[in-house]
């Protein structure tokens, strides 16, 4: 099966931990195709992703401090015994003989052609953006997208958090995109146990990895074609928009007496 | 020397609205789109509450000022609106336990009297005029009865009978009101002129009122369209509706339904909810990427709801919001509360509480930015009102919720 994954950035540690678990598998993406209008990532990140640099090296360190995902990525990929979890994607795409393409937008026709020209099975969400017909249309089995919330009760934006304020399991379903918010056939669905001490950022880390978890599941599901799939209806479930900072914090005081 | 005339009281009008540091100020800050702060619901209510009652005291102590304008200062009581602030202060009032409140709002619902026409009807147009017009009857009758439930005092309810009682003669076989309309239409916001009947009948026993509302209901909801859209919505059926035109309809049928008989109220709520949904999507998807903030309302929407306005009407924002958290209460949909809370904040953004212009500070522009077409470079007194209406309605449907989730209480 030829997968593709496609990223806004070409550092991104999700999806270098992604490749790194899939080529453990034995199910190595074939390529990364890289959205240019973050493809070149600003002086900040471009400074700390310099590898052997001390500096970038401090700063990579001060960033995992600081980072709730960033930490809880590098504690699964260290757990997995993977190398190279905070590489730029260029390097993660040379040391697993896989091809780095920057393009200037997902949805236009050179990414189209790229994915086509692979004869690609299945392209993997790491980052683009909105995916318009085209694109979707593009892989023979779809777009696979791992999405914080349980589908298809809670659609849209920070999913986490509504299910969490409407008492709801919170975790990962994972999808093939259609032309809709959130709309596509599901896959896979696991929840994530709320612990005492959690927060939604200690939340969202943990999802980040059973994204990752889920999404390596998913694939070798559908190259082996055990994974059945799960039509979803429009009206099944409620579309979600970015919460306000004043319903996240009663998320916030709510987790403190989780039960 | 007329022309002449005219044209220097022209020319100093625009001198007027561009030369002051204030309006400059105003103006300066929109046109580098810089918002200011987003403070507590609290801070904003109450310089809101305190321009409200500063437009009372620059035209007497009596009614409300129609607002201040850049091009003339503060503008002349205005009944129609005038009318219902009253439940605005009365609202205030009992949140702060001022009775100073209810002195202002008694003495605005003692001017509306003085001057109410020997028909029962109220006058139309800003200032004292000799026509009446349905709809500014309809919102007084709203303060009356407000003023009648908190006072006890008779004189308040028989002026709104009297209203009421007016208000039945001019009505169309069909329960629409053409007759002593804006414009000389029929339009579907009179839903609140309806709403105020049932207010009257609920205090009065008047089984008339309850009829003739529900005439009216019936009548607006004979024109509905796709996603809760109605005919008639607008000020003229050829022109786009404004945000405020809108959010009259559909409140007027909310407040309706709790008097009306089921199947009506049925057919009422669902279309207000089918319109609470449209405009929340409409809202909440304008907006780049999905992670970007909302854009401002749009301040008019043509058939359909298509936004017809690049422009918003804030005064429609802050009565849209009360829709939207009418309908939270109805249906405990989280969505249309955390919309709210986005959308106020946006007029919060716009309000200036520090200004040294008294009819600026606490005051609500019409439009966003203030040139833009409702209302423009002015602060009506009706964008105060509804949007120190709707900082207590959200402060109310917040506060049992942060409160419980701090204590870690489940309600």
């Amino acid at each position: 099966m030829i997968v593709g994954v496609t990223s806004d950035s070409r550092v991104n540690d999700y999806a270098t931990i992604l490749i790194a678990q899939l080529a453990s598998r034995g199910h190595a993406p074939a390529y990364v195709l890289c959205s240019r209008r973050q493809a070149r990532p600003g002086w900040k990140t471009r400074f700390t992703a310099v590898a052997g640099s001390s500096a970038g090296a401090w700063l990579r360190r001060a960033r995992a401090r600081t980072s709730e995902a960033t930490q809880s990525l590098q504690a699964h990929a260290e757990a997995n015994q993977l190398t190279g979890w905070d590489w730029p994607l260029t390097r993660v795409c040379h040391s697993h003989g896989m091809e780095f393409r920057s393009i200037d937008n997902m949805n236009g026709p050179e990414a189209v052609d790229y994915v086509r020209h692979w004869q690609t099975d299945l392209l993997i969400n790491a980052g683009g953006g909105i995916f318009r017909p085209g694109i979707i249309k593009a892989p023979r089995t779809g777009i696979l997208n791992a999405h914080m919330g349980r589908l298809p009760s809670f659609r849209g934006m920070n999913v986490l958090e509504w299910s969490l304020l409407h008492k709801q399991p919170a975790g990962v379903t994972v999808h093939l995109i259609d032309r809709g918010i959130d709309t596509g056939d599901t896959l896979l669905f696991e929840e994530i146990a709320v612990e005492a001490g959690d927060t939604i950022a200690t939340l969202r880390a943990k999802a980040l990895v059973t994204s990752v978890e889920l999404v390596v599941r998913a694939v070798e599901g559908l190259a082996s074609s055990q994974l059945p799939r799960t039509e979803q209806h429009e009206n099944d479930g409620k579309q979600y928009f970015t919460m306000h900072p004043r319903l996240k914090q009663i998320v916030e005081n709510k987790l403190r007496t989780w039960q | 020397m007329t022309a002449l005339r005219k044209l220097g009281s022209k020319g100093y009008r625009v001198l007027r609205s561009y030369s002051r540091p204030s309006h400059l100020r105003v103006i300066a800050r929109q046109l580098c789109k810089r918002h200011g702060p987003v403070h507590a619901d609290s801070d904003h209510l109450e310089a809101t509450i305190a321009w409200l009652c500063r437009s009372q005291d620059v035209v007497g102590g009596s009614g409300s000022s129609s607002g201040y304008f850049f091009e003339t200062g503060w503008g002349p009581p205005y009944p129609e609106t005038t009318g219902y602030i009253i439940p605005t202060l009365l609202r205030y009032a009992d949140r702060c336990g001022d009775s100073s409140y209810v002195d202002r709002a008694r003495s605005m619902g003692d001017w509306e009297i003085d001057i109410q026409l020997p028909s029962g009807a109220v006058r139309g147009g800003r200032g004292i005029n000799d026509y009446p017009i349905v709809f500014n009857t309809g919102q007084v009758m709203l303060g009356w009865c407000s003023l009648y439930r908190v006072t006890r005092e008779d004189r308040f309810l028989a002026a709104a009978v009297d209203a009421a009682n007016w208000l039945l003669t001019v009505q169309d076989a069909d329960g629409k009101w053409r007759r002593h309309s804006f414009m000389d239409a029929p339009h579907a916001y009179h839903t609140r002129v309806a709403w105020a009947l049932l207010e009257t009948y609920q205090l009065a026993g008047e089984d008339r009122y309850r009829h003739a509302a529900e005439d009216n209901i019936k009548w607006a909801l004979s024109s509905s369209g796709r996603h809760g859209w109605l005919e008639y919505m607008g000020f003229t059926p050829d022109e786009a509706s404004l945000t405020h035109t809108i959010a009259y309809t559909l409140r007027g049928l909310l407040e309706s339904a709790r008097f009306l008989t089921e199947g009506t109220a049925n057919e009422a709520r669902d279309l207000v909810l089918a319109a609470a949904h449209k405009t929340l999507r409409v809202y909440e998807l304008r907006k780049r990427l999905p992670e970007d903030a909302p854009a401002f309302f749009p301040g008019a929407f043509a058939q359909d709801w298509r936004p017809a306005h690049s422009t918003s009407c804030l005064v429609g924002n802050a009565q849209m919001a009360i829709v939207w958290l009418k309908v939270y209460q109805l249906t405990q949909d989280a969505r249309f509360l955390n919309g709210t809370l986005k959308m106020l904040d946006q007029v919060k953004q716009t309000q200036d509480l520090s200004s040294g212009n008294t009819g600026i500070r606490g005051g609500v522009a019409g439009s966003y930015p203030v040139w833009g077409p409702y209302l423009r470079l002015a602060y009506p007194n009706w964008a105060a009102k509804f949007f120190a209406d709707a900082l207590m309605l959200q402060e109310a449907l917040m506060e049992p919720l942060e409160i419980s989730r701090a204590l870690g209480v489940e309600t």
